[in-house]
């Protein structure tokens, strides 16, 4: 069975205080130190979970960016990922979320993917847009929030997280799977890892590869546009309550008054 | 004469595959510092230095020890006088019977005192879940037959000979033994040697699979002890070209270390002394050991090869498994069978063991090995642990805080960057702790204020400083504390703190008073523009200032590192600080960081320096220097949760209440946090503060000098 995760690196989200540029309205990536997307670690650490179990199977890392992205898929592949892949052009500059999708979903139907894992969302754009498109684009399901992951068959048989407990759910392949936040604790790579990561095959592609046309990419091809930026309100200061014997009872009815207990 | 071959050969074979056993394992080299290795065999082996730390078993393993030794010139003697022979010097000497036949009585006596430590005192410590407590009696059993059998031979000869072979014990029982014939005596002489001799030789072919293996083992694991620093594991070389790393099989480790395994006596004063034991935890020390030894038993076969001669005879050898379900019941594989892995992340690395050990065995290394062997091969490790590697690897200290925040706690303090100031005679190595963690951080402002008062020309290195390693190091993660000690030795170099030129000359000045005066020498130099090209790095860290001082130099860093309590005990010294004596009133222990004190012999300089400024002086708590009780923290720990048995942090902070002192002294930034959780977690608040030294000190300076 072949296996993809889409990911992405992105500015440290521990150290780095998001810097927006306002000509650009975007993101502010060089001068930072850039990781791959923690959420990004525990998806791909689902994937190899699933691989291992299935067995007989790939698992493929596959993102969009620069070459210096090249670090994140390294981590991917010292966590266990068998190759990897970067499609990396100057036009993709500037692509929005649904141009994204559609260069990822070429790649991945060009390498003729079964099962296709993404985060819900990343650490630094936020709009969990492009599981959606992938799916959307190669007109396959996808199924979302999985806590638990299994392949029947030609089934993919998820656990998926709700509010009030999980749903089993299944669908055919290929699919997308996007993983519950929390779900799958991120794999710390081996020694063994981290050395054979360096011999792991890894590739770079560019859009010619895939057979798509720089009009239709990046800043040109983007239907998707920031109109303004703006800073956040302060969040109202939380309530302390002092013990006086009876705090217990009052976090009690605090956590009640929101449905959280 | 068949029958001793036999025995000797048997036991030739045992020994043989015991050290063909050693020659299996990994090479390490421990034939440096000849003249104190020849020095220490005499004090612990032939002085029984180390027993005798523990009196009443100590003075009875030491008559056993000699009585031991003497009786085995007697048995020559017998041996030779059964063929009308007997040993030069000592064998018609009256003088050798009479302290033999001492001996004798002595030993008698030390069986007693063992035979009631085992059977009726029990110490739990003598517990082994590898065995019964049947081993120990056999062995005080066959020295008792030997004892009572040389009794008889020298009766009965005595008696047979008419008192020409003259013994005091002879001539004692002599009218006890009533009054046979001659004949009858010769008899029962003949019979009472042979029965001497066969309980000697099945002692000898018994010993190789008992604890008494130590008897051959330990003055050879004594003599290869460790002479490097205490404080350093080893290196692990060629990380990126190697296929293992750490030991997972135990075959794995050197032949020192297993070594270890035969020469551990079961006497068990490393479990006496575990903080994780002695809180509840599944570590016992001593299972470490003799389950080593048990794993290399149980694999000798595999280790030694089918061609191997030993396999070959296979009826003389040490017991090995044969089934699968012998081997099932040998809980293979070591690490998750015979050794659990809730054992291994249990330590503290406090080293407690490894000083109260009296054949010099080094647990704390084997344990980091094992350690080292689930990280970095198996990505296994209590869970809390990922974000500590990562971030170190990442932001380059334990936190998700940005390193490029290091030196803002120093803000408006007037403290030089060493980059402002690259000439500055002293390095203040702040440490992530004193950097980052609110409460450290006033005792970093406590350290620098000490130095402005001693008119110190010091700077920090801001965020050109980078976590040591040490946390990752210790928790098995050698790769993280290369990466990071290869950085932080680039920045060091690059301000010529590299002392090697220097230190190359003066190379043994490893031991605890070259050290002071190392200290010494620094303090003095202070000012005087001498240190330029010789500079001193200081911190208040003891696990900065162990991996920096003693590890560092397995990759080329070799640096001068003095712990801030030390510094600030020679600069009172030379009068560089001067402080109001006895300006602190409060009651007040101190609590030895195992890091500072076991690690590097550091126990008197705190203990100055703080009975200079308190009245009362120190107030000890039961357990003090080298017997000092971890705080819980060390070995990664305090990045770990703590969820099986008492918290070790508690456990400490009720000894120190007990003293009924206001204030535990520390130097330590983990010790601190440790403590002051500890105090909450007893609710103590009220009735002890943690402080570290230099914070103390900084409030004494405050004060005008009044004396």
């Amino acid at each position: 069975m072949k296996m993809f995760v889409c990911i992405k690196q992105v500015p440290d989200p521990n150290t780095t205080v998001s810097k927006l540029d306002p000509n650009t309205k975007r993101l502010v990536r060089n001068g930072v130190s850039l990781v791959l997307d923690p959420g990004d670690e525990s998806t791909i650490s689902a994937a190899i979970k699933l691989r291992d179990k299935v067995g007989n199977s790939e698992l493929v890392a596959v993102s969009m960016g620069p070459a210096s992205a090249q670090e994140a898929m390294r981590r991917a592949l010292a966590m266990g990922a068998d190759r990897a892949i970067l499609i990396s052009d100057p036009a993709l500059a500037g692509s929005d979320a649904g141009t994204t999708a559609r260069v990822l979903a070429a790649l991945l139907k060009k390498e003729g993917a079964d099962v296709i894992f993404c985060s819900t969302e990343s650490t630094d754009g936020y709009t969990g847009m492009v599981p959606g498109g992938i799916a959307e684009v190669m007109g396959i399901p996808q199924l979302t929030f999985a806590r638990e992951i299994n392949i029947e068959g030609q089934k993919a048989v998820i656990k998926r997280v709700i509010p009030k407990g999980y749903q089993t759910i299944e669908s055919s392949l290929p699919a997308v799977i996007t993983i519950a936040s929390g779900s799958f604790e991120a794999i710390y790579p081996t020694m063994k890892g981290i050395m054979g990561a360096k011999r792991k095959p890894y590739s770079q592609v560019s859009l010619a590869d895939l057979g798509l046309e720089a009009s239709q990419v990046g800043e040109a091809g983007a239907r998707e546009q920031v109109l303004s930026i703006g800073t956040a309100e302060a969040r109202a200061a939380g309530q302390i309550i002092k013990d006086d014997g009876n705090a217990a009872q009052q976090i009690a009815e605090f956590l009640q008054r929101y449905q959280l207990l | 004469m068949l029958l001793f071959l036999a025995a000797l050969i048997l036991f030739g074979i045992r020994a043989g595959q015991l050290v063909t056993l050693l020659t299996k394992a990994r090479p390490e080299d421990r034939t440096d510092h000849i003249n104190d290795r020849i020095g220490a065999f005499f004090k612990v082996v032939l002085g029984q230095s180390g027993v005798l730390r523990d009196p009443i078993p100590g003075i009875a393993h030491f008559f056993t020890f000699w009585g031991f030794i003497l009786i085995q010139f007697g048995l020559l003697n017998l041996i030779l006088g059964a063929f009308n022979g007997s040993l030069p010097f000592l064998g018609d000497n009256r003088i050798f019977a009479i302290i033999l036949d001492i001996f004798v009585v002595l030993v008698t006596f030390s069986l007693i005192v063992f035979a009631i430590r085992r059977g009726i005192v029990r110490p739990r410590q003598l517990n082994s879940a590898l065995h019964g407590p049947w081993d120990g009696f056999i062995i005080l059993g066959l020295i008792l037959l030997v004892i009572l059998t040389l009794a008889l031979v020298e009766g009965f000869e005595y008696a047979a000979s008419n008192g020409a072979a003259w013994t005091p014990i002879g001539a004692f029982l002599h009218p006890l033994l009533g009054r046979a014939s001659q004949q009858t005596n010769i008899i029962a002489y003949r019979s009472f040697w042979w029965l001497h001799m066969i309980t000697v030789l099945g002692f000898l072919i018994y010993l190789p699979r008992s604890k008494h293996l130590h008897l051959m083992a330990t003055p050879f694991n004594v003599f290869f002890r460790s002479y490097k620093p205490k404080g350093a594991l080893p290196l692990i070389e060629n990380l990126e070209e190697r296929e293992d790393y750490g030991v997972s099989k135990v075959e794995q480790f050197t032949w020192k270390q297993l070594l270890d395994g035969y020469a551990c006596t079961e006497c068990g004063r490393c479990n006496t002394v575990c903080p994780a034991l002695n809180t509840g935890k599944p570590l016992y020390p001593k299972e470490i050991i003799l389950g080593a030894k048990e794993a290399l038993f149980v694999r000798s076969g595999e280790i030694l090869g089918k061609d191997s001669i030993y396999n070959k005879l296979g009826i003389a050898g040490i017991k090995a498994d044969k089934t699968p379900a012998e081997k099932e019941a040998h809980h293979e594989p070591m690490i998750g069978g015979i050794i659990s892995k809730e054992a291994l992340w249990a330590c503290t690395t406090c080293m407690a063991c490894v000083e109260i050990c009296p054949v010099s065995i080094e647990h704390v290394p084997k344990i980091v090995d094992m350690r080292r062997s689930l990280v970095m091969e198996e990505s296994e490790f209590p869970q809390e642990v990922t974000s500590l590697f990562n971030n170190i690897e990442r932001n380059g200290n334990p936190w998700e805080i940005s390193n490029d925040k290091r030196a803002e706690w120093a803000a408006g303090l007037e403290i030089p960057l060493l980059a402002e100031n690259p000439e500055a005679e002293v390095l203040y190595w702040v440490g992530c702790m004193g950097s980052f963690d609110r409460r450290n951080q006033q005792v970093a402002t406590s350290v620098a204020k000490v130095l402005k008062a001693a008119n110190v020309d010091f700077a920090i290195l801001g965020p050109e400083e980078t976590c040591t390693g040490d946390p990752a190091r210790r928790i098995g993660n050698e790769y993280l504390w290369q990466m990071q000690a290869m950085q932080n030795i680039e920045t060091l170099n690059g301000y010529g703190f590299n002392t090697k030129p220097e230190t190359a000359k003066a190379e043994d000045a490893s031991t605890e008073n070259a050290e002071k005066t190392e200290a010494a020498r620094a303090v003095e130099k202070l000012g005087t523009g001498t240190l330029t090209k010789h500079r001193t790095i200081i911190t208040a860290c003891p696990h900065c200032f162990n991996t920096i001082k003693n590890e560092y130099p397995q990759l080329g860093g070799d640096y001068e590192v003095i712990h801030h309590t030390v510094f600030i005990d020679n600069l009172m010294e030379a009068e560089k600080l001067k402080l109001t004596t006895g300006f602190d009133k409060r009651k007040l222990t101190y609590h030895d960081p195992c890091y500072v004190g076991r690690y590097n012999d550091s126990y008197d300089e705190p203990r100055r320096v703080l009975t200079v400024i308190n009245d009362k002086g120190v107030t000890e708590m039961g357990r003090n220097r080298n017997k000092s009780f971890c705080c819980g923290g060390g070995g990664g720990r305090v990045w770990m949760e703590e969820k099986v048995g008492q918290r070790i942090n508690q456990t400490r902070v009720n000894e120190a209440l007990g003293t009924e002192a206001e204030v535990l002294a520390a130097g330590c930034p983990f010790c601190i946090t440790m403590f002051e959780d500890g105090i909450k977690g007893v609710e103590a608040e009220e009735k002890m503060k943690v402080e570290d030294i230099s914070e103390i000190i900084a409030r004494a300076i405050e004060k005008p000098v009044t004396n």
